[in-house]
């Protein structure tokens, strides 16, 4: 009884704290969507108001209206600079871990590739697109994105196949199934999880990044963190279509990682112990 | 599991379907009868309020010439470096680009001199009208015009003279510092007293009434940047009567000449009577705390505030007497029983066309457009929202201007009286980074990062030469000529 | 034969696809460190390793050494003991860990352009929230970003917001699936809960935390973003992080060759750490495979 209570107030304490913790963690993002839906006289006041009676979707119908191309340039880049990552993880991680091709240089070069740094290479990524015509179209960002988020496919999925027994395979290899129905029926549906983390964290990269976007474009394949990055100034801090825009630009990823939560946890975890 | 990822996929696969089938436009066949039916003509803008005029222009064009304006805006922070890039690549990306003219020596190889238009036309264009300040630290270099002025930006001294015209005050300045509070100042010595003695805090009291906020007599925009502008208007006065960026002759930088450490002191002299964190403030920070609260005595700015003078907020205090705005030239250094005060033209915004552009008659023609003397220009320079500053005689002069907004002659008077004492920016090749080794150390000077101002300017004198090593100093030295020119 | 072949098959595509990409900007990277590349000025001369001595020379590239220093030791420090303090909390949760770990996760998706913009919104001076809170503690407002003294201090407390989510879900994973044999042998021992914490959970967490502060460090020493959007590396250049460094070299000052040959400087740490990263993940496979 006494133990039981004991526990009871221990785990209301841990919660509290959890709670406020929870607190800190969001009001950041509270405030801008709060920003993002004040009436414009109420923006920058002191006292700060912390909830408002008046909400307004002004600045959400600007973003809408200035910004909605950039989204969709962005949502662009990132599907496909996620998909050609998880098409070559998926067949050369397979490889990698099943038949040791390369032995350990080649998939050491491939992972090494994930640390140039981007500051470097936008001069000459410039030119090279300059050459191929391809300044101002989203190829061009799925292009140099694909230098980051292929390695880190290639490296992630490595190790997840590397997870499935090799006995599993061999088995149904045995009952007569082929080798791609074995990877279907077998490594696949083991390995999903990972892919679907995999998948997530090239999309959040993808869309996340700023530098390739701003050289490579001009204003046809611009994407939301240059859009964010420009509005910044003008003529005076516009804080109310900024909020706006950059909650366009973060509310995706987030509801995204919360449908995907339950793979999100587990995927790390697999991940993470590699 | 599966489902789901079928479900995102094909949510993904609709969505960026849409934006392909979005971005088709129907092309409507039309009579080919307008002068440049079908040619595109793309501008670089800098991006927010400036690039305004050009969307809004860009159906009358389509109407008038049959021309597609495509406006690309890139921000403040990387117009200079992305158009370098481009037209150094050659790329002809750009038919029209607008830049800041200080940049002309790195962009000269590349930009069309519109002399043969003007000669062509007539001066359509109305190069006659610009102010000669403009012309002269804007368009002109080596003697051709290469581009037209589209903001005529510059600096004026702002300060409250409803504050200045308080005689409580003005006896008890004059008890404390043994001269009449003088109005406007004239010199950065009188500055820094004035802003001593009308720095007050919340409860104390100003103009005989109680301060509701605590009150400030001087602020710079000091951020990280362009924090130089500020430093160059006390750099120029303090090497009065002759001042100059580099030696003419040798072109070994006077930027460390006592003079302007005597500048760079009285910089820092002034941070301890500006408000907190000015050192990150950019425009609309100094706007906002000058303008609509009401909590600084004297700043310098851009023409924004002059053309906005009829909505400066009352003093900080309980009833406040009504506000006015007080104009000058920037304060002014006494050498010799004479005051030198000048107004730094900012090398601003212009307009040119490209070498490597396809269009450049049609470029031409919307230059004309947006910039000759008419009631379109004239009304994008009215607008305070677009942020084009006057800069032609048929805007100081305007009639429409001055019935529109009672008051605003006294403004286009001062500005044109302050601009007679016009200097200009440093303009050659490198420009940008001559005046950003300038900006890094006056801000690390500012934050503490040097023992004495003379140690900050040394080090930017050693980078100057090196840049001039890197670009060939006897090149630069002619470079240097042509912005006197 | 044939299934060296086939699996050969299945790598070509990628290695050709990464060699097409990344090999030009290497290789022009390289020849431009020791060349005075300016994109404005026709040529471009040999100097040899010019670049690399006036680079070592320049006092804001020690300066941007040492920001970028003091960025690692703190975030790591901070991210760690936070994270590894949330995690711990958590696993006393098994029940409600379920909706307080994915919304604690929230702040890692924030993108990093939006992050720095934040932190213009809250730790704004005159009417921020943070400097109202403090206001109504009876402290001074503070000047965060815009101060020489707390620049650099508001750059860490952004991004420990959010990166702590990170090293929290990681430890936590790591928590999960330590074996549970030690912890009852210790409670049979009579250990207390520090003891065990001490003695148990640390040196079975070490992979993991190694791991983290490997992939924590890589990222810090290519950030970028939140700099670029709050502070620009001011005041001074109190926030110049090393690929801020670099950009303003090479995209500003036009300095290519400078900014590469700097790259090259970051790029040694980096494959030093890169190689150690790999060395520890080929260790964790032995393990698990010897099991």
């Amino acid at each position: 009884m006494n133990k039981r209570n004991k526990l009871l107030i221990r785990k209301t304490l841990i919660s509290i704290v959890m709670v406020l913790i929870v607190i800190v963690s969001l009001f950041p993002i509270y405030w801008m969507l709060l920003t993002s839906v004040q009436p414009r006289h109420e923006l920058m006041n002191y006292p700060p108001n912390f909830y408002t009676r008046h909400p307004t979707l002004e600045f959400w119908k600007f973003t809408f209206k200035e910004s909605i191309l950039e989204f969709f340039n962005s949502l662009v880049i990132a599907f496909f600079a996620t998909i050609a990552a998880i098409i070559c993880g998926a067949t050369s991680g397979y490889a990698f871990a099943r038949y040791k091709v390369g032995g350990d240089t080649l998939p050491f070069w491939i992972l090494s590739l994930k640390f140039f740094p981007p500051v470097v290479a936008i001069v000459p990524y410039f030119l090279m697109m300059r050459t191929l015509r391809l300044i101002d179209t989203c190829t061009a960002v799925i292009i140099t994105h694909m230098i980051i988020t292929v390695p880190f496919a290639v490296w992630m999925i490595k190790g997840f196949i590397q997870e499935v027994p090799r006995e599993l395979e061999e088995a149904a290899m045995i009952d007569g199934c082929s080798q791609l129905n074995v990877i279907r029926i077998i490594t696949l549906p083991i390995i999903a999880p990972g892919l679907v983390v995999t998948a997530l964290f090239c999309f959040i990269w993808s869309w996340n990044d700023f530098m390739f976007a701003l050289i490579l474009t001009r204003n046809k394949a611009m994407t939301i963190p240059v859009a964010i990055a420009g509005m910044r100034e003008a003529h005076g801090l516009m804080w109310g279509e900024v909020s706006a825009t950059a909650a366009l630009g973060t509310i995706p990823i987030i509801i995204m990682a919360i449908i995907l939560q339950k793979y999100l946890v587990r995927g790390l975890s697999l991940g993470s112990i590699k | 599991m599966k489902k789901l990822l079928t479900l995102i996929i094909c949510f993904l696969l609709v969505l960026s379907f849409s934006v392909f089938a979005g971005g088709k436009k129907e092309v409507a066949p039309e009579e080919k009868a307008k002068e440049f039916e079908g040619v595109k003509v793309s501008v670089v803008a800098h991006s927010g309020h400036h690039a305004t005029p050009w969307y809004d222009e860009a159906p009358v064009l389509k109407e008038k010439y049959g021309l597609d304006l495509n406006v690309i805006e890139i921000t403040a922070d990387e117009i200079y470096s992305r158009v370098v890039l481009e037209l150094t690549q050659r790329t002809g990306a750009y038919d029209i680009v607008q830049y800041n003219s200080a940049w002309i020596g790195d962009y000269e190889p590349y930009i069309l001199p519109l002399d043969d238009y003007v000669v062509r036309d007539n001066d359509a264009i109305g190069f006659a009208d610009l102010l000669p300040a403009f012309n002269k630290a804007q368009n002109l270099w080596g003697g051709k015009k290469v581009s037209v002025t589209l903001d005529g930006d510059t600096f004026l001294f702002y300060y409250r003279k409803d504050l200045f015209q308080d005689s409580g005050e003005q006896s008890a300045f004059k008890a404390k510092f043994g001269y009449a509070l003088p109005d406007p100042p004239e010199t950065w010595q009188q500055v820094v007293d004035i802003a001593e003695f009308f720095t007050r805090k919340k409860g104390e009291k100003l103009a005989g009434r109680t301060l509701t906020k605590d009150f400030y007599g001087y602020a710079d925009q000091a951020k990280r940047g362009r924090v130089y502008y500020w430093y160059l208007f006390r750099f120029v006065p303090f090497n009065a009567p002759d001042p100059h960026y580099f030696d003419p002759k040798t072109m070994e930088p006077r930027i460390n000449s006592s003079g302007a450490v005597a500048a760079l002191e009285n910089m820092k002299e002034l941070l301890a009577y500006s408000p907190p964190g000015v050192l990150s403030w950019e425009w609309d920070e100094l706007y906002a705390a000058a303008m609509n609260d009401g909590t600084v005595c004297m700043w310098i700015h851009w023409t924004d505030e002059g053309r906005g003078f009829n909505t400066l907020a009352p003093l900080a205090v309980e009833s406040a007497p009504a506000p006015v705005l007080g104009i000058s030239a920037s304060p002014g250094v006494e050498v010799g029983g004479k005051v030198y005060q000048y107004t730094i033209v900012d090398s601003a915004w212009v307009a040119s066309i490209c070498k490597d552009s396809k269009n450049q008659d049609a470029a031409y023609a919307v230059l004309k457009h947006m910039f000759g003397p008419g009631p379109v220009n004239l009304g994008y320079i009215m607008d305070p929202q677009i942020g084009w500053d006057p800069s032609r005689y048929s805007h100081f002069n305007s009639k429409e201007w001055r019935e529109k907004i009672p008051g605003i002659e006294n403004y286009l008077e001062l500005e044109l009286k302050a601009l007679e004492q016009g200097y200009p920016m440093l303009k050659i090749p490198g420009a940008f980074e001559y005046n950003d080794v300038l900006d890094l150390n006056v801000s690390k000077y500012l934050a503490g990062d040097f023992p004495n101002a003379k140690a900050a300017l040394d080090v930017v004198a050693n980078r100057w030469n090196e840049l001039n090593k890197k670009f060939g100093a006897e090149k630069q030295k002619g470079f240097y000529a042509k912005i006197w020119q | 034969m044939t299934v060296k072949k086939r699996a050969l098959m299945l790598v070509l595509p990628t290695v050709v696809v990464l060699a097409l990409i990344v090999i030009f900007p290497l290789v022009f990277s390289l020849s431009v460190s020791v060349r005075a590349y300016d994109i404005r000025i026709p040529e471009h001369p040999f100097i040899g390793f010019g670049n690399w001595i006036s680079l070592l020379k320049n006092p804001d590239f020690y300066s941007a050494v040492l920001v970028t220093g003091t960025m690692i030791l703190a975030e790591l420090f901070f991210e760690l003991l936070l994270g590894l303090c949330v995690a711990l909390l958590l696993l006393q949760l098994p029940r409600s860990r379920k909706i307080f770990q994915p919304i604690l996760l929230i702040p890692m998706m924030v993108m990093p352009v939006v992050v720095g913009y934040m932190g213009r919104l809250v730790f704004e001076v005159r009417s921020g929230p943070i400097n109202y809170f403090l206001n109504m503690l009876g402290l001074e407002s503070l000047c965060w970003h815009a101060s020489p003294d707390l620049a650099l201090i508001t750059i860490l407390i952004l991004r420990i917001w959010r990166w702590t989510p990170f090293v929290m879900a990681v430890l936590l994973a790591g928590l999960l699936s330590l074996p549970m044999e030690p912890y009852q042998s210790a409670q049979v021992d009579g250990a207390n809960i520090w003891q065990i914490f001490i003695h148990i959970t640390i040196p079975m967490l070490k992979p993991i935390i190694t791991l983290v502060v490997i992939m924590r460090s890589l990222e810090i020493l290519q950030t970028f973003d939140i700099m670029y959007v709050l502070t620009m590396g001011g005041p001074g250049a109190k926030t110049m992080t090393l690929s801020l460094y670099a950009y303003i070299t090479g995209f500003r000052y036009w300095d290519i060759g400078q900014a590469s040959a700097a790259a090259w400087l970051i790029m040694i740490p980096l494959s030093i750490m890169v190689t150690l990263f790999v060395k520890m993940m080929e260790k964790g496979e032995k393990i698990e495979q010897a099991k």
